[in-house]
Formats: structure tokens, C-alpha cells, sequence
């Protein structure tokens, strides 16, 4: 075995051209992979944390029984110290409560449906962070009396300015229609057509006042301050608030899972494509070198080499080429992905398309290290599949005629 | 004479034109089934959110989409419904009245979009029979309406329950009224289940006041290709003065771009395939190359110039490439058409998330043509760059070194 794997290796070098083509595809493959993988992770990645930092957050805390029933009496009993509490836990980043209705909202010309927030601004700053979004006025900055800030497309669809007035109208406790005048203080752009389309933000004490209501806490909203953290502190809260529904974003926006299923079977598509046309390059490759090397592999036989050495050599050979492809992959990949997780994709080209779709412009292609391992072994795998066949070719060869072929 | 001697080059030795062939018969394959599921998937894109409520053309008065209120409403010319559903392509016309209302159930309110349509035809857009989840659906001159189950929820109203609703009808008369709710529909969207009512159009024109007009007529067709035919042809006997009409793409924006931000993915990943089919393709031409040098050199030393030996070469290329995109383009043709018509379905896992949204949770394949024909000239301009190579060592190459390495 020891002289199998000699002759193997010196056959590697002996001829370069060769060898280097099916180091590249396999090299060329590992990097396609992780490349691809890299990209669709960070888009991903983009989009659903442009949706949980401006829009869902984190984890939401509602009455028990508000999402069936959004009535405004529902509201969570002790709203704002429970609100200053979750602050004050190491854990959590960021809490906004708030006060939430659905009702409608109208302009002299055009009356929309929507949800109406009334916000605490210095709260809700810190976790959905629409001052950044604010395209027209201020977030609350000026000394309107009454102010509120609705989407873009809304204002376009009500056909209202900045300062404009805007009645919105909703139930109160009692279920009898209340309405308060505003006026337009900002607009804020998002990647949320819900907020954009259909949303306006007020002042807590001005929503509370005119639904007659003492406390106006319905949702809590927190940001963590590690993600990843959301598997623990997710039970601890339930735990702690039996009584109120307390939500990851998973639960509150399916349509992010929907997102990622989508990418995530596409993907392995993708994967399953690139691997048979790596798999049919080392092939064709393989067989070509195995064919070419007729006279050289009918001289071994006609020497006394046996059928299985000769198909062990050429699986050792392809093991080689393997050893030395596959480390050079994840070192490109490795490379690639660190100067772009850097540098980042600039794709502002179609940042207008991007925007309306909660993605930033600038993509950050990001990969698990675990991820790295399971590629090189797929791929090599794959190389060692890809040389069966031809190794399989040189052992059905005839040595006498094999010595005849030019 | 260069043409024969290349042709016989080739078959002279069938083993390697046969690798060859292959090799790149299979780089068009695959490309061609990579690009036909990209493609697939933003048809299926646009065909689920076209036929969820849009429709893929429009007509609607002048500046009405700009400003979808009410008062914008029109008066269709007389047979215009009857003109469209002529059309070639055409499956129906969907008249549709719509705008915005107070619906209220015994202490509780809220906004609802209240839409009147033609129960018959609507069936052809919206599917509404498969969507309603209780009841049963209500017929043209029937004063009963169908309520997204998500509004009827927040009133706490069953089927049978009388709906009550306000709002202000065309030219600002009063409008209110009360019906008794048939049955409850459910879209995959939550937005529109949440807040949707449907009316048949009678009761709905009754009730905004606004007797014989429509907000919009939404045509239908099983053809998307057709779709700029069908816009020219209702266009043509179309006063423009007054109405207009418009195709998904300015409606739906957003889907547009979408699919386009999708499409840089696509592309990418395209990218990737050919690097690696490139690869394949490349290894098959250089052994190619080195099996041949013997051959080069015979050539060069009995006196061929090395431009006509170039050339000779090339001729050979030219003529495997054609052979084998052409291959590849035959056998992808049946191969994609089949999962075209019979689509894969998603694995579990990811299917409960695609029904959500009224999804079909399939791997859609396209089986447009540009499909194949844009694979296979890529693949087939990939073989003639990569005949650089063997061009390359020809020009290079020492017929005597060739004459004895290559033995």
C-alpha cells in the first residue's frame, strides 16, 4: 500500500497540466460553494434584520387576549413598570411600550385604514430606530400640538403635507367611535410597506386621552442585546409573565419564515446543480487522463500490476489531488469571505428595489465556520465519486491492446 | 479541404469527441435547468400575486390608479366586457367596484374594504369558491355579502350575522346599509382577509350609489406571454381620453423589483455554475490537447504552418460545440418540459410556510424558450474562449520535444 501510494503520488506531479486542472475544479467548486452560500446567508440575513430592527424587534409582550381581539381595553395591567423592569435586565438592549388601535385615518381627500401607535419617542427610538427613517419633518422634535408621523405612501395616498391635519378615528373602551385631529409632523420611509402603507405613530399621552383610558400599555417591544440569546431569555420571561403572550418574531411575522424557506429550498437546488456539474468535470477529466494513459497502464498490468492495485492507484491518485484541492478551497473561501465581510456588496445600483423589500444596500456575505468543513468534505467526496468510474474504465483494459494503441 | 480534414479529426477518434460532446452537452443541460427554475419561480411569483387580486390588465378611467377613490369610477362603453373576453387569450373580464367603509356588528366598528363583484366571473381571478372557509358563496343578484374571516373574527360575527355599513358613495351621497353575511373567505394575505367584503355588484353600485360604474375591469388570461397583445388589442378600440389601461408590471412595481433583486442572486449563482461547468470544460480540452500533441507535431514537422494547423483545430471546436449544445438544447427541451408540466414538490419542511400564503409549495420550471437558447449560447461561447488553450499551445509548441513527450 505504502508503494501504491508512492506511485500514486509521483504520478500526481508527473503530470502537472493534468493534475492542476482537477486540483482547480475541485478548488474552483469548494470556493463556488461557499461563495454561494456566503451570499444567500448574508441576504438573509440583510432582510430579516431589516425587519426586526425597524419593524417586529426582538420579542413582543401583549395581553393574553389582544391579538384575537385587538380591543383597547386589553392592555397589559402595570404596563410601564413592567416596561422599566425589562430595561433594567442585562440582557434585554432596548424596550419600547406602547399604545396600539386599529382605526382609521383620513385627510379632507381619502380615508385609509391603519394602525395607530402611540409611542413614547425616547423609548421607541432605541428600539425601531424611525428617526434614522424620517424623510420629511422631525420624530417628534418640533412643538406641534398633537403630532403625528405616518409612512410615506400613506401621506401620498391621503394626499397630505408635512403639517397637514389628519383626524384618526377609533373606538374607545366602550366601544363609541372617538376621533382627535393631528398634524403631520414627519414622514418616515421604512422597509415596511405595514408601516409605510398603513400606520401612524402619535404620542402615548395623546392616544391614552382621548380613549378615556388611565394606563395605555397593549405591547411591549424589546430588542436583546444578543440575538442568539432569544432561546433563553424568551422561556425566562414567559416564565416570569404567565399571564401576558409574549412572542418571538418568528411567531409574529410568519412571513419571514416564508422568506426563508423559500431561499433555504432553492438553495440546496443550487448546491445539488453545482455538485453534478463539479462531479461530471472531474469525471470527464479523470477519464481522459485514465484513457491517455493507456500504454502506461497496459505496461503496469503487462508487468504483473493486478486489476484492484490499478483501480486503488487511480482512487489514491484522485485522494491526493483531493488533499491538496480542498485546503486550497477553504483558504480561497476563507479569504473571499473575510475581505468581503469587510468590504461588503455594494448593490446601491438596485437599492430602490432593495429598500422596498427590507434589505440594506450593502450586502455582508456571512458563513458558519461548521459550514466550511461540510463543504470541503461534500466536495471531496464528490471528487472521489467522480474517479469510480474512470478508475473502473482503466481496469477493464486489455494490456496487449493497450500496448498497440498509439 | 480544412473542413473535411476537421470533420474527419473528429470522428477519427469517437471515444474523446463523444467525452468532449458530452461535456459539454451537460454544461447546457445544467445551466439551462438552473435559469428555467430561476425563471420558474418568478413566473409562479407574478401568476400568485397577479391572479390573487389584480388580475394581469386593468382598465379603469383615467388617473384612477393614481388616485384610487370613489369618485374616480367609470361608466364602461357599452360591450367593452363583452370586447375583452373576445380577445385571443382573454379567459375573462372581472368588473369590480371597490372603496373603503365603517363595518359594524353590535358594539364593535372597524374600516373594511367593501368590493362589489360578479360572483361568476370573479371565480375565474380570484378562485373565491376555493377560498371561502364557511357558508357558501352568494350569486350576482343576491343582497348578501362574503367577509374576510379575520374581519368577522374581530367583530365576533358568525355566518347568518347582519353586517352593518357606513360610508360615503359616489359624489358624496350617504351610503349604509345592512346584509346578511353568507359566508367567510380567507386569503393568504392577512391583510386582506383582515379587512375584506365582498359584495355582488348590483348591491355594491346600489350602495355606493353609484348605479351601473366600476372602479376597474380586471382581465384574466391563462397566457402571460400574451399579455402586451391583449393590452394593445383592448387599447385599440379604446377611447384613451378617458380610461386607461394597464398591465401588472406599472400596477405591481414592487413585484417587479423584487424579481429583479432576486434576479442579482440568480444571476451570481449563475456565475458560479459556469465557473465550475467552465472548469469541466476546460479539463476535457486541455487532455484533449496533450493527447494530441504527438499528432501537433507530426503536423507541424511534415511542413503545415502553425496558422492553418490553428485554424484546422478551431474548425474542429466550432463543430463539436455546435454538435453538443445542439445535443444539450435536445435533451434539455424534454427533460425541463416534463417538470414543467409536473412540477417537483417542496419537502415537507418548507411546505407549511409556502400554504400560508397561498403558495404553491412547487419547484417551478420555465419552459419559455429564451431559456434555451440564451444557456446554450453562453455555453456555446464558453467552448470557443476556452479553444484559446489548445490555440495557445499550438503556437507554442516544438514539433520535435512534442513528437517524443507525446508518445
Amino acid at each position: 500500500m505504502r508503494m501504491m501510494a508512492t506511485i500514486a503520488w509521483r504520478n500526481v506531479w508527473r503530470s502537472r497540466g493534468r493534475s492542476l486542472v482537477v486540483i482547480g475544479s475541485i478548488v474552483v467548486g469548494i470556493w463556488a460553494l461557499i461563495f454561494m452560500l456566503g451570499f444567500m446567508n448574508g441576504f438573509m440575513i440583510s432582510y430579516i434584520n431589516g425587519a426586526i430592527r425597524h419593524e417586529i424587534s426582538h420579542i413582543q409582550f401583549h395581553e393574553a387576549n389582544f391579538k384575537k381581539d385587538p380591543n383597547i381595553g386589553f392592555v397589559i395591567p402595570g404596563g410601564m413598570d413592567l416596561a422599566e423592569s425589562l430595561a433594567s435586565d442585562p440582557r434585554i438592549l432596548a424596550v419600547s411600550p406602547r399604545s396600539f388601535t386599529n382605526g382609521m385615518i383620513s385627510s379632507p381627500r381619502k380615508s385609509s385604514g391603519g394602525r395607530i401607535y402611540g409611542i413614547i419617542p425616547e423609548r421607541e427610538r432605541s428600539v425601531t430606530h424611525h428617526d434614522s427613517l424620517i424623510t420629511e419633518g422631525s420624530y417628534f422634535a418640533s412643538d406641534l400640538k398633537n403630532p403625528v408621523i405616518i409612512g410615506k405612501e400613506l401621506a401620498n395616498t391621503l394626499k397630505v403635507k408635512l403639517n397637514s391635519k389628519v383626524v384618526l378615528t377609533f373606538q374607545d373602551r366602550e366601544n363609541n367611535l372617538v376621533a382627535g385631529a393631528f398634524r403631520v409632523a414627519g414622514m418616515l420611509e421604512t422597509t415596511s410597506p405595514q408601516i409605510n402603507k398603513a400606520s401612524a405613530y402619535i404620542l402615548m399621552e395623546d392616544l391614552t386621552r382621548i380613549a378615556g383610558l388611565k394606563e395605555g400599555v397593549h405591547e411591549i417591544a424589546l430588542l436583546l442585546e444578543n440575538p442568539e440569546s432569544e432561546t433563553v431569555v424568551l422561556p425566562d420571561l414567559r416564565a416570569a409573565h404567565p399571564e401576558l403572550l409574549i412572542e418571538s418574531w418568528r411567531e409574529i411575522a410568519p412571513e419571514l419564515e416564508l422568506f426563508l424557506s423559500m431561499t433555504d429550498s432553492f438553495l440546496w437546488v443550487l448546491i445539488g446543480i453545482i455538485m453534478i456539474a463539479l462531479i461530471f468535470g472531474i469525471i470527464n477529466t479523470m477519464l481522459m487522463a485514465v484513457l491517455e494513459r493507456y500504454r502506461e497502464l497496459g505496461m503496469l498490468m503487462a508487468i504483473g500490476m493486478n486489476k484492484w492495485r490499478i483501480f486503488m492507484m487511480i482512487v489514491i491518485e484522485t485522494i491526493f489531488l483531493s488533499l491538496v484541492g480542498g485546503p486550497a478551497g477553504i483558504l480561497l473561501g476563507l479569504i473571499t469571505m473575510y475581505w468581503l465581510g469587510i468590504q461588503g456588496i455594494d448593490l446601491s445600483a438596485y437599492s430602490e428595489g432593495l429598500r422596498e423589500f427590507g434589505y440594506s444596500s450593502i450586502l455582508y456575505p456571512y458563513i458558519e465556520n461548521s459550514t466550511y468543513v461540510y463543504v470541503a468534505a461534500g466536495v471531496i467526496i464528490t471528487a472521489l465519486l467522480g474517479a469510480l468510474y474512470p478508475a473502473y474504465k482503466a481496469v477493464q483494459l486489455n494490456p496487449t491492446e493497450a500496448l498497440h494503441t498509439v | 479541404m480544412m473542413f473535411k480534414l476537421a470533420w474527419r479529426n473528429i470522428w477519427r477518434n469517437k471515444r474523446r469527441t463523444i467525452i468532449t460532446i458530452v461535456s459539454i452537452a451537460f454544461a447546457v443541460i445544467l445551466s439551462s435547468i438552473m435559469r428555467s427554475m430561476q425563471l420558474g419561480s418568478y413566473e409562479r411569483m407574478i401568476d400568485n400575486s397577479v391572479r390573487f387580486y389584480t388580475g394581469y390588465i386593468q382598465v379603469h378611467k383615467l388617473g384612477y390608479w393614481d388616485e384610487q377613490v370613489l369618485d374616480n369610477a367609470f361608466h364602461p362603453p357599452r360591450g367593452l366586457q363583452e370586447q375583452i373576453e373576445s380577445l385571443d387569450g382573454v379567459e375573462a373580464a372581472v368588473p369590480r367596484l371597490e372603496s373603503f367603509a365603517l363595518a359594524s356588528y353590535g358594539t364593535r366598528t372597524r374600516g373594511a374594504m367593501v368590493i362589489g363583484m360578479d360572483p361568476e366571473k370573479e371565480s375565474y381571478l380570484t378562485e373565491m369558491e376555493k377560498k371561502i372557509t364557511e357558508g357558501s358563496m352568494v350569486g350576482l343578484n343576491d343582497p348578501r355579502v362574503l367577509m374576510g374571516s379575520g374581519l368577522a373574527d374581530y367583530l365576533n360575527m358568525k355566518v347568518g350575522d347582519t353586517l352593518v355599513l357606513i360610508s360615503q358613495g359616489y359624489h358624496g351621497v350617504n351610503a349604509a346599509g345592512k346584509y346578511a353575511v353568507a359566508g367567510l373567505v380567507e386569503f393568504g394575505l392577512p391583510q386582506l382577509t383582515n379587512q375584506v367584503v365582498f359584495m355582488p355588484l348590483p348591491a355594491a353600485q346600489y350602495f355606493y350609489g353609484a348605479d351601473g360604474l366600476l372602479t376597474a375591469i380586471a382581465v384574466v388570461t391563462d397566457q402571460p406571454g400574451y399579455v402586451d397583445d391583449i393590452r394593445e388589442a383592448i387599447l385599440r378600440d379604446l377611447d384613451t381620453t378617458a380610461s386607461e389601461v394597464m398591465d401588472w408590471r406599472t400596477m405591481m412595481p414592487e413585484l417587479i423589483q423584487g424579481i429583479e433583486i432576486d434576479n442579482i442572486s440568480g444571476i451570481i449563482m449563475l456565475l458560479l455554475l459556469y465557473l465550475v461547468i467552465g472548469f469541466g470544460m476546460f479539463g476535457t480540452f486541455l487532455m484533449m490537447t496533450k493527447e494530441r500533441l504527438y499528432e501537433f507535431g507530426v503536423m507541424l514537422s511534415v511542413g503545415m504552418h502553425r496558422s492553418r494547423l490553428q485554424l484546422l483545430i478551431f474548425a474542429e471546436i466550432v463543430m463539436l460545440a455546435t454538435l453538443a449544445v445542439l445535443t444539450g438544447f435536445a435533451l434539455s427541451l424534454p427533460v425541463i418540459n416534463y417538470f414543467s408540466q409536473n412540477p417537483i414538490s417542496l419537502p415537507d419542511e418548507y411546505k407549511t410556510a409556502f400554504e400560508k400564503f397561498d403558495i404553491e409549495p412547487i419547484y417551478a420550471f420555465s419552459n419559455e424558450p429564451i431559456v434555451f437558447t440564451s444557456q446554450a449560447w453562453v455555453v456555446f461561447f464558453m467552448a470557443l474562449v476556452l479553444s484559446a488553450y489548445p490555440l495557445y499551445k499550438i503556437w507554442k509548441i516544438d514539433p520535435v520535444t512534442a513528437m517524443r513527450e507525446g508518445r
